[in-house]
């Protein structure tokens, strides 16, 4: 817990650290060059260097492990963070390598090369130089004591000073075999014994011993022990002293073969003494440098990783974040830059959407405006997709326009026959037309016929040229209608007035004349007065008819609407012609036909027209259908009607002006007829047509809406 | 600071390992060549003194260095503890002696020194000298004044080569090469007053 507060830099730690592994390496250094007290050490050393490879070890694994960790999370900077730990080790590695490989290779040249079969051969002959010299030494002396022995007799007295002398021995002794001592001489003035047990274990079974010894102050004596073979068996004992030279030289020789020899079987150990030394030094290296690096890496990704960070908030929307400049050097720079671009984004996000939600205030505005407007309104891309429309324009077309948005303009055109025309036209338009257009289209629709009044226009845009369209449709029906009516009012009110105000005194006139000239006039004139009067006064009859009719059909209609059978209806009135002896009637009812708004009298008069213009086709001979069915289109329910008879038809030049009024095709019609037949489907909001497909004869079919 | 204690468990972990490694080696090399063949210590007036025999037996590693002029030093460690039935065991006496065995190529003999008395002895066999090292005689252990009547002591003794005083170049070699684990078990005895 202790540590936890305190806060250390890492570079001083890694100083620290670094610092006490390299004086540990040169305390190994040392202690493996010199034999100095650290040699002492050097075990510890050893250790101390591999623990501290140990810990750098763990720390660079614990860093790749962090490493590979962050990788595995695709955190930012960490591709940059391996990439650049690669580099290091890799420029590290490779001259720390190179350089370990030819250390290596150029110790084991230099160990081998202190070591010869010529110096070995020179060695062991300096060796044996020194033990044959030596050996003659002592042999000599072996023989002055043997000769020494033969010429002590038993029980006499030894002058042993002068046998010491006379041998030229540093000591002298004379024991028996027991190994006690008879008589002691030596030059030295500090008597000192010879170690008798030492004397009779050396000497063993044996005649005699001789050997190099060392004495006390480290010179070389030549130790001889011989049998005295008397009647006593005694031993003598002498040390020979051996000069001073020959023994430097051979203490020299020896020391010199040691060593040789200690350093030859060394050779190994040695190489591999200071193969261990720089190994431990390349491996601390580069464990150094592999640590320096990971940190030295990470505090040069630690910006570039706050700007990812900052950059994939700012991707993510969030352009309130602003990074904290912890140098001020490039790194401190870009990420000052960064601050104020993730600032200036912010901006221009907040205006952006400012300015968005004007334009769907503004939409909303407009989208309120298109729906209010009793026109409807169609707008269409480059494509002429569906972008909007209004619902005005689904009133008009008696369908959810909307719900084909992004689709061709001819998609809400499947199943309504009625429309492709219209659709046709505006493809046209729109494909060629380059300004403002204006089309009146009369449709057939579901609710009968529809006067449209279509414009469209263009839409172009700077950048992109054009860019679609937008049309605007009216429903003009009403008008056109009332446009009709109050024409033909104003002609049957000309009529009425222009015609047929002349014509009662015409009438009286006539009448007048026949009354004042009949008695008058011969009876031949008479006859002719009377004939011609009579024709003025039918004539006047037939155009005072004429004109009333005019007057009936220019009358504005008043509806008196209720929910009607069309089958008890057209029964009905069928069966008011069944008595017409030479023709057939055939009423075909539907299944089920429901009932309809519409005025009873008015319908009954378009039946009476239709069946009386196919009896004057028929000429009151032949066979006259009437049909009634119920049809359920996509987008209305309707009831249709068909009058068909089997007389000689209508020619096609007639069909395109059929019901318009004062047109006849008979002798005595007044071309109103259909006219008014027309007039009161269409104020029923009904549609009639002629059967175009039926060949045997005039067909003429009528539809009205159940609503 | 996290890093510095995760060193510091890695220093625990490495050290751990390092002594499991170096039991693991002793385990090896050790009573092979160096046993103990009698044991026994007798008190007096003056204290406790040590006897023993030792079998030594050279690798033939060991050998061969002793023959290239590489001295070899032994050391016998003695320790005492006194037993205590809560704690653990206190030790109250240690006493380290080394002998040194070389080889002297001008002489053809094998020279064997005890460090604690400079006296030396040589051979001309290399096992008559290890077998006069492996004798060791009247060791003082501790004064008789510190061993308590009726108290209950474990004596320890080892015997092994001291790596320490080897060349330089051939200690790293000793630590992990079984040739030179020259060491024997800990011998231990108890024992009471």
């Amino acid at each position: 817990m202790v540590f936890s507060k305190i806060k250390i830099p890492v570079s001083v730690l890694a100083f620290l650290l670094l610092s006490l592994v390299l004086l540990s390496l040169h305390l190994m250094s040392s202690a493996t060059q010199a034999s100095s007290e650290l040699s002492q050490l050097y075990s510890s050393l050893v250790l101390i260097n591999a623990i501290g490879s140990v810990i750098l070890l763990f720390l660079v694994g614990v860093n790749v492990y962090s490493l590979f960790r962050q990788i595995r999370k695709r955190e930012a900077g960490s591709q940059l963070t391996i990439k650049m730990v690669l580099l290091f080790v890799l420029l590290s590695l490779a001259p720390a390598g190179i350089v370990f490989y030819y250390s290596v290779q150029f110790l084991d040249q230099s160990i081998d090369s202190w070591f010869n079969v010529e110096i070995d051969r020179a060695m062991d002959d300096a060796l044996e130089i020194s033990q044959v010299s030596l050996e003659q030494k002592m042999r000599d002396h072996l023989k002055k004591m043997e000769k020494l022995a033969e010429h002590i007799v038993a029980g006499e007295r030894v002058d042993i000073e002068v046998l010491r002398d006379g041998i030229s021995a540093d000591e002298l002794t004379l024991l028996s075999s027991q190994g006690h001592i008879e008589v002691f001489s030596s030059v030295s003035s500090t008597m000192e014994l010879p170690d008798v047990e030492n004397t009779l274990l050396t000497l063993g079974g044996g005649d005699s011993y001789i050997g190099l010894d060392t004495v006390n102050d480290g010179g070389l004596s030549v130790r001889v022990i011989v049998r005295v073979h008397a009647e006593r068996p005694q031993l003598l004992h002498a040390l020979f002293p051996v000069s001073q030279r020959i023994a430097d030289l051979a203490d020299s020789v020896e020391f010199a073969f040691v060593r040789y020899q200690e350093m030859t079987y060394l050779r190994n150990s040695l190489k591999i003494s200071f193969s261990l030394t720089l190994g431990l030094v390349l491996l601390l290296s580069l464990l150094a440098a592999i640590w320096i690096a990971f940190i030295s890496i990470r505090n040069i990704i630690a910006p570039v990783k706050q700007l990812v960070k900052g950059t994939q908030a700012v991707a993510s929307g969030d352009y309130s974040q602003q990074l904290p400049v912890l140098v001020h050097d490039d790194m401190g720079f870009l990420v000052e830059s960064f601050n104020k671009m993730s600032q200036r984004v912010g901006l221009a996000r907040d205006e952006a959407r400012l300015s968005s939600i004007e334009i769907e205030d503004q939409r909303a505005y407009l989208q309120t405006i298109l729906s209010s407007l009793t026109s409807g309104v169609i707008s269409l891309d480059g494509e002429f997709n569906i972008r909007t429309a209004n619902q005005a324009a689904d009133a008009i077309f008696h369908c959810a326009i909307n719900q084909f948005s992004g689709q061709p303009l001819l998609a809400f055109t499947q199943g309504r026959s009625d429309l492709q025309h219209l659709v046709a036209m505006i493809h046209v338009k729109m494909e060629y037309a380059n300004f403002t257009w204006q089309q009146h289209v009369s449709l057939l629709g579901p609710k009968g016929r529809q006067e449209i009044l279509c414009r469209g226009a263009p839409l172009f845009s700077q950048r992109h040229g054009r860019i679609g369209a937008v049309i605007v449709f009216d429903d003009v029906s009403d008008l056109v209608q009332a446009q009709k009516n109050a024409a033909w009012g104003e002609v049957a009110r000309r009529l009425a007035h222009e015609i047929k105000n002349p014509l009662t005194p015409i009438q009286l006139s006539a009448e007048r004349l026949q009354l004042k000239l009949s008695g008058v006039l011969d009876e031949s004139s008479a006859t002719m007065l009377e004939r011609s009067t009579k024709t003025i006064v039918q004539q006047v009859e037939v155009m005072k008819k004429m004109v009333d009719e005019f007057a009936e059909y220019a009358k504005p209609s008043k509806k008196n609407t209720e929910s009607i059978s069309l089958p008890d209806l057209i029964q009905q009135v069928v069966a008011l012609y069944s008595l017409q002896p030479k023709v057939e009637f055939r009423v075909r009812l539907g299944a089920t036909v429901p009932d309809v708004e519409a005025d009873p009298i008015q319908v009954r008069q378009v039946l009476h027209n239709l069946i009386k213009n196919a009896l004057e086709a028929l000429a009151y001979e032949g066979c006259i259908t009437v049909t009634v069915q119920f049809l359920d289109k996509k987008n209305a329910q309707v009831v249709e009607v068909g009058v068909y008879d089997n007389g000689p038809g209508i020619k096609s030049e007639q069909t395109d002006n059929i019901f318009e009024p004062y047109i006849t095709h008979k002798e005595k019609g007044t071309g109103l007829g259909l006219a008014i037949v027309k007039k009161i489907v269409e104020e029923h909001r009904g549609s009639i047509w002629l059967d175009t497909e039926y060949h045997d004869g005039a067909g003429f079919v009528f539809q009205l809406p159940l609503v | 600071m996290d890093f510095i204690m995760l060193s510091l468990k890695s220093v625990k972990w490495v050290v751990l390992l390092g002594v499991l490694l170096c039991l693991s080696c002793s385990a090896r090399g050790e009573q092979k060549n160096i046993r103990f063949l009698e044991k026994s210590v007798r008190g007096n007036e003056q204290g406790l003194f040590l006897d023993a025999v030792v079998a030594l037996r050279l690798s033939s590693e060991a050998e061969k260095a002793l023959k290239s002029g590489v001295p070899l030093v032994w050391v016998m460690t003695v320790r005492v503890w006194r037993q205590r039935e809560i704690l653990w065991n206190k030790k109250i006496a240690e006493v380290i002696c080394r002998y040194q065995i070389s080889y002297h190529a001008l002489m053809d003999v094998y020279r064997v020194t005890n460090e604690q008395n400079g006296t030396e002895k040589k051979f001309t066999s290399l096992q008559v000298a290890l077998n006069e090292m492996g004798v060791l005689n009247n060791i003082f252990i501790m004064a008789d004044r510190l061993v308590v009547n009726k108290k209950q002591y474990i004596i320890g003794v080892l015997f092994a080569l001291d790596k320490e005083r080897l060349p330089l170049p051939l200690r790293p070699v000793a630590y992990y090469d079984s040739e030179w684990m020259l060491t024997s078990q800990w011998n231990l005895w108890s024992f009471q007053k």
